[in-house]
């Protein structure tokens, strides 16, 4: 296993989390339980900053750390993350409107609610598409 | 100019053609009725862009390719970029409608179904500028 592939790893657990306790709040509803889903989303989002940094020096260092092939992965891997981002933007959207029906009202904070939404998806897809493209979590050069 | 930026012209025309169009039915409608409702019906020439898969699919020369790795390559830059456009595009408008109207203020459900079709329209528009970008914006681009 790889340095990108740990740190794919790493994204996948953290994304995955907050996209169920996103989810798990979206179900329940409770605005007690909602305010303490953002703060613990909040906390678990925070070391994907760091973890895209790290990820961007390998980048720019090049070399045998980040090669063509790696290179070729992640872009893939976004690209799936983005399809899927949009995609899950797109239900959202529409299954709102389905559910809460023509001629009503919507909060402004629905719009941004569905943005973390997508957010999580991309992380969570790309993270899994990096594992999977390089052969599984055990697979991989050793570095 | 090879498949896919004659496409992506076709994307450009349609798209423009139709909010032409619709533009000036609602003006006209506006103007003379007061209230439009009839904007909705001209954007039907939209539909011509699910006959992409069929347009344009004939080598130019005897033996040529339709495409190669470096167009594959242009259009997964140029789809990745429509896609980053259109999270920043929607993140900053709602950050903007948050900040204006307020965040305990609504806004109509059509917005929902509304916004759906602009991202759908913003992307295409994206993803055809940046392959004619890509390809050098003119009449270059190899023939096949």
């Amino acid at each position: 296993m790889n340095k990108l592939q740990k740190i794919a790893l790493f994204n996948l657990c953290l994304a995955a989390t907050c996209l169920l306790i996103k989810l798990l709040s979206l179900l329940i509803g409770d605005p007690p339980v909602k305010l303490a889903a953002s703060i613990i989303m909040l906390i678990l989002y925070l070391p994907l900053i760091p973890s895209y940094f790290y990820r961007l020096k390998l980048a720019i260092q090049g070399g045998s750390k980040y090669d063509e092939r790696d290179k070729s992965i992640h872009t893939t891997a976004a690209l799936y993350g983005l399809m899927v981002a949009f995609s899950v933007f797109f239900l959202a959207t529409l299954l709102t409107f389905l559910i809460v029906g023509p001629g009503v009202e919507i909060k402004i904070g629905l719009m941004l609610g569905i943005f973390i939404l997508g957010a999580m998806s991309f992380f969570t897809t790309e993270s899994a598409v990096v594992l999977v493209r390089y052969g599984g979590i055990c697979k991989g050069e050793q570095s | 100019m090879n498949r896919y930026q004659k496409l992506a012209w076709w994307n450009l025309i349609v798209i423009t053609f139709t909010i032409i169009i619709t533009t000036a039915a609602i003006v006209i409608e506006f103007h003379i009725r007061g209230y439009s409702t009839l904007g909705i019906y001209f954007i039907a020439p939209l539909v011509l862009l699910k006959f992409n898969r069929f347009l344009f699919k004939k080598p130019q020369s005897e033996g040529g390719v339709v495409s190669d790795e470096r167009d594959t390559l242009i259009i997964k830059r140029a789809l990745a970029f429509s896609f980053m456009a259109f999270w920043w595009v929607f993140l900053i408008s709602s950050f903007l409608l948050w900040w204006f109207i307020g965040p305990r203020n609504s806004v109509p459900t059509i917005t929902l179904p509304l916004m759906v079709f602009a991202a759908g329209l913003f992307m295409k528009i994206v993803c055809s500028a940046a392959i004619l970008v890509q390809y050098g914006r003119t009449w270059k681009g190899e023939q096949l």
